[in-house]
């Protein structure tokens, strides 16, 4: 399937923001399941966005603003064709071993609770199908309902709360796995939502996770939409969890409020191959 | 050199200013009470001294009255006070101690030395004669602060830096120590006692340290115009704003020479503030209003440190 | 001083002579005096387990020195040198190809779990390859020529200053020791770091990088140091806000505008560098720090992760580094040490606990830690429940003999146990100081050196001879 997407993000600043440094992972890489024709990230200032590949294998852009600056957006756009690989991620960029995504984090630690949910849903097995049960029992077990969390909202809080959003979810299908000693991390990018809803309203970045299975290595779970990842997703960043591999991260000085707020398209053709 | 670091020196001069300024409002205020007990009123003399130093909100915020001990304990040893004098003590010695690698040794050590001694205020104060005792000690230290300052520093931008803070912080404290008097300077004044008044115009001028030079100077009577002109706009006497002035022009322009020819906002305000005090005089004053006049200086003076610090300092 | 024989060792008979002819009142008068020097140059060192935040103490001074000799110096610095080269292809091995991995000497799970492992760190190709320019290795001795190193500082070894204020005192107070012995010079350390930091700046900073110090700010316990190294070196000493990110290069604020970096010698830990990278909460760092040095476009010394080289738990392991690396056999030992993560040697751990020093792996100074000898047999039993729960926190070491340097205390001339922590310089070449810091154990029988737990200096003595003039 080929996917042309633009998705801008507008930081505005009720006073005036003196200097912004953004970290963006808003640049996805080509390996087996994605084909990147042409993409550019872009700002509204015309600044210079210096690339380089952080040490998980994220293409990464520096974006600073020395100010005064009211406000300041940030455009990823181009397109990439996609195939279906029934979720497995391989010929990507893997600079660390699997091991490392055994590490936990406050955002993706397992509690008792989850813990015991992951064991009770999948026992010992570590194989693809066994990881397909543990994202289809996440995905009944927390229902979507967006606004009751935050980008600081842990797993276990999610997963007391039994609901959250697909962030939400990533983290909880990941706590599950690391804590039964499968290597897991949090996925970030963009998903085409379908026919019905892809109107400009209904575009944002989606999550997901990527478990290290024992027979196939690393494959895409979409907890979100209790599937494994399809052609309709397309991948930016991978990390231990939302932090390290949030599209934008940022920090600004100045007075005032920082507003964020989100506008794009994405379309999908089937490719004809 | 450093933004931050400018910003150092500058606040560091502008503590030991202050500690100067703070010990002779003191001095002054305990002669005028003294000298109350001698038959002339000493009048609201420590209300006065608390607006001169700018502290008259916050003494009223921690006590209900006004008193000499409690004004005393307030501007010399309270730590919740920043312009008591142990206050700005530490302020001084912790914005230069962060400039330990810039200052020169001497420098250094007027300071921290200072600072080491500090108790000297804490003990002093009970003894028969503690405020005598506190005000030579701080007024000596700030001497030596300004001789190792001026004898060891090179000429470059740090020892502008710290030129800029004692004037700025002198052209200000000046102003304020005439403003709080004005009413006893205006020339329609009604003198209810000669004697009051002038004790008033002697604890300016001692407050200054000018009793002596005004004699030298005027060769006559405490006059109030010739207060003002001596502690205006007479070049001559250092503590008057003029030679404050002087100072804040040539550090500025010493600055801009020294960075390469830049000038900015901040050499136009004092460049005009300047001229305005070379030219003016005692009857323009008077009629402009005396009080609205030093209103003006310590506002002008307030922006240019401002410009000041967006210039060199952000 | 005094040999096992109990001779006095050949290094210190003329320190011994120069003891022996002076008076307890002129030790003590110079004891003051050095104090008094500190004092007033503000060597200082913050406390905050003070009442008042931010308090300033001195670290007592002994103003006897320690002393080696040219034979023992040469072959301590040799193993130093040879030590701190392999732990810096460690460092590099454990950023690439993770070969010492793959050649099972040494479990994948220690060095990725490990939280001194940062993946930021990961295949980036720093200058030159050099991860701890500036390394601080913990000597202790054990007889005439058993130095033994124990423990590694690859991140920000501090103490440096305390070696140069040290024997700019004693040249003050004993010139005539001075003139008489030729003692080899420390003086030139700011010299060879300034020179270190230069070769380890970016390829594209051209012959003149702009070189800063870059300090958590006037309450680190260190902070003398940092302005005082800076200063020595003759380059600014900047804290967090001083430092902005622009156009994918580090710039200071200047009164002059901004102004290019290209080397920070940085004197903040990892966690608190970047808090776009690593906690967010940080206001000691610098925004986007981290990407510029993936860019290329800075050097930061010591590099970020360089804390996976001297971790408890990697420590039994840098034997081995030496032969894997550098093909050569260790000229420095280790002191022996057992991991409790291998079922085996844990159980030797247990057995013989009471004997033992034991470490937890993640933790620093006295927390976590039990002293065998020192400890009660309920202490021990209680102790080794918990390693038995959580073997893999938990490394121990047998308890040393360690060496005694004569020390001036109130009750005389006193031998007190010390350790030595020389400094190793790595750029182009290695460069070594001859010397280091010596700390001091001043309670007597006390082996802890820590200067927060009693401990002291001395200046350190690598004594080349007697000067052929002096009589």
């Amino acid at each position: 399937m080929l996917l042309t997407l633009r998705h801008s993000t507008t930081y505005s600043y009720e006073g005036v923001a003196a200097q912004i440094v953004q970290i963006l992972r808003l640049t996805p890489r080509s390996h087996e399941a994605h084909r990147v024709l042409d993409w550019r990230v872009s700002r509204s200032d015309g600044g210079a966005l210096p690339s380089y590949t952080d040490g998980l294998g994220n293409i990464c852009h520096l974006s600073s603003v020395r100010g005064p600056a009211d406000a300041v957006t940030i455009t990823a756009e181009g397109r990439v064709e996609t195939d279906d690989v029934q979720g497995v991620v391989s010929g990507a960029a893997e600079p660390l071993p699997p091991g490392y995504f055994l590490r936990t984090t406050p955002l993706s630690a397992a509690d008792d609770v989850i813990a015991d949910f992951a064991r009770e849903t999948i026992g010992a097995r570590k194989d693809r199908t066994a990881l397909y049960e543990l994202m289809t029992a996440v995905h009944a077990r927390i229902s979507y309902v967006p606004g009751q969390s935050d980008v600081d909202t842990s797993a276990s809080e999610a997963f007391a709360a039994g609901r959250g959003v697909c962030q939400d979810q990533a983290h909880i299908f990941i706590a599950a796995a690391r804590a039964l000693g499968i290597p897991a991390r949090y996925a970030g990018g963009y998903v085409w939502p379908g026919e019905e809803a892809s109107s400009s309203q209904d575009f944002a970045s989606h999550a997901w996770a990527e478990a290290f299975t024992d027979d196939a290595g690393w494959v895409g779970f979409d907890p979100s939409n209790g599937v494994w990842t399809t052609t309709a997703h397309l991948r930016t960043a991978h990390g231990l969890d939302y932090r390290q591999a949030a599209p934008i991260s940022g920090v600004w000085r100045g007075a005032g409020e920082e507003d964020m707020s989100v506008d794009g398209t994405i379309q999908a053709v089937e490719s004809s191959q | 050199m450093l933004s931050r670091t400018a910003m150092n020196h500058y606040w560091l001069a502008r503590y030991v200013e202050r500690t100067d300024y703070v010990a002779r409002l003191l001095d002054s205020a305990a002669r005028m009470t003294a000298l109350a007990s001698t038959g002339v009123a000493a009048g609201n003399e420590w209300e006065s001294l608390l607006v001169a130093a700018g502290c008259k909100e916050a003494f009223d915020a921690v006590y209900d009255k006004v008193t000499s001990e409690r004004v005393i304990e307030f501007m010399t040893l309270d730590p919740n006070n920043p312009s008591s004098i142990a206050s700005a003590m530490d302020q001084a010695r912790a914005n230069a101690r962060v400039e330990r690698a810039v200052l020169n040794t001497d420098t250094w050590a007027a300071v921290n030395d200072t600072w080491l001694a500090r108790d000297v205020v804490e003990n002093a104060r009970s003894g028969p004669d503690g405020l005598r005792e506190i005000v030579d000690w701080v007024k000596s230290r700030a001497n030596a602060f300004r001789g190792a300052w001026e004898g060891t520093m090179l000429r470059r931008d740090s020892y502008q830096f710290i030129r800029l803070g004692l004037a700025i912080e002198r052209a200000d404290n000046t102003a304020r120590l005439l403003d709080v008097k004005y009413h006893v300077l205006m020339p329609k004044h009604d003198p209810i006692g000669g004697g009051l008044d002038h004790a008033h115009w002697d604890s300016i001028l001692r407050a200054a340290t000018a009793l002596r030079a005004y004699q030298h100077i005027y060769r006559e009577a405490v006059k109030p115009r010739q207060v003002i002109d001596l502690l205006a706009l007479n070049p001559e006497m250092p503590r008057s704003i003029r030679a404050a002035y002087d100072e804040i022009a040539g550090g500025l322009s010493a600055l801009s020479t020294f960075y390469g020819g830049r000038t900015g906002e901040a050499q136009r305000l004092a460049g005009s503030t300047h001229a305005r005090l070379k030219y003016a005089t005692v009857e323009e004053i008077f009629d402009f209003g005396l009080h609205e006049f030093l209103e003006d200086m310590v506002a002008r003076t307030d922006r240019i440190g401002a410009a000041i610090q967006g210039q060199y300092m952000s | 001083m005094n040999g096992h024989d109990g001779a006095v060792r050949a290094p210190y008979e003329a320190v011994k002579s120069w003891l022996d002819r002076t008076p307890n009142e002129i030790l003590d008068l110079k004891t003051a005096a050095a104090e008094g020097l500190f004092r007033r140059l503000g060597v200082t060192f913050a406390v905050y387990d003070d009442a008042t935040a931010g308090a300033e103490r001195l670290i007592p001074f002994d103003i006897i020195p320690r002393v080696l000799d040219m034979a023992e110096w040469e072959q301590l610095s040799a193993g130093l040198d040879q030590r701190v080269r392999a732990l810096n292809a460690f460092l590099h091995d454990v950023y690439h190809e993770r070969e010492f991995i793959r050649a099972g000497k040494i479990s994948e799970e220690k060095i990725l779990m490990n939280p001194a492992f940062l993946a930021e760190m990961q295949g980036l190709d720093v200058a030159r390859g050099l991860y701890t320019h500036i390394c601080g290795v913990d000597i202790v001795r054990t007889g005439a020529s058993d130095f033994y190193v124990l423990e590694d500082n690859c991140r920000t070894p501090s103490g440096v200053s305390y070696m140069l204020e040290n024997r700019e005192t004693m040249i003050r107070l004993f010139p005539e020791l001075f003139s008489a012995l030729d003692i080899a010079p420390v003086d030139n350390y700011p010299i060879a770091l300034f020179e270190t930091l230069q070769e380890a700046a970016p390829a594209r900073a051209g012959p003149n990088p702009t070189i800063v110090v870059l300090t958590p700010g006037r309450y680190n316990s260190a902070y003398y140091e940092h302005a005082f190294l800076a200063d020595e070196m003759g380059v600014e000493l900047v804290e967090g806000p001083d430092l902005v990110v622009e156009n994918g290069y580090v710039f200071m604020r200047t009164t002059e505008g901004r102004k290019r970096v290209d080397v920070i010698y940085r004197r903040i830990d990892d966690d608190y560098l970047d808090p776009l990278a690593f906690r967010h909460d940080s206001a000691l760092g610098v925004a986007g720090i981290m990407a510029v040095y993936r860019l290329g476009n800075v050097t930061l010394v010591n590099a970020p992760g360089a804390g996976i080289a001297d971790d408890k738990s990697i420590y039994p392991y840098t034997p081995e580094m030496v032969r894997f690396f550098l093909g050569e056999e260790p000229i420095l030992s280790n002191v022996e040490t057992w991991d409790c993560s291998d079922p085996a040697q844990c159980s030797h751990v247990l057995a013989n606990i009471e004997d033992m020093v034991v470490k937890n792996v993640h933790g620093s100074g006295g927390y976590g830690m039990l002293v065998g000898p020192t400890s009660t047999k309920e202490e021990c039993a209680a102790f080794a429940k918990i390693v038995e729960t959580y073997p893999e926190r938990y490394i121990a070491q047998p308890t040393l003999a360690l060496s005694t340097s004569p020390t001036y205390v109130d009750q005389g001339v006193a031998p007190r146990h010390v350790d030595l922590r020389p400094f190793v310089l790595s750029g182009e070449t290695t460069r070594i100081i001859p010397g280091g810091l010596t700390r001091v154990a001043l309670r007597e029988g006390s082996l802890v050196v820590n200067s927060s737990q009693g401990g002291g200096t001395k200046d350190t003595w690598v004594l080349r001879g007697v000067k052929a003039d002096a009589s």
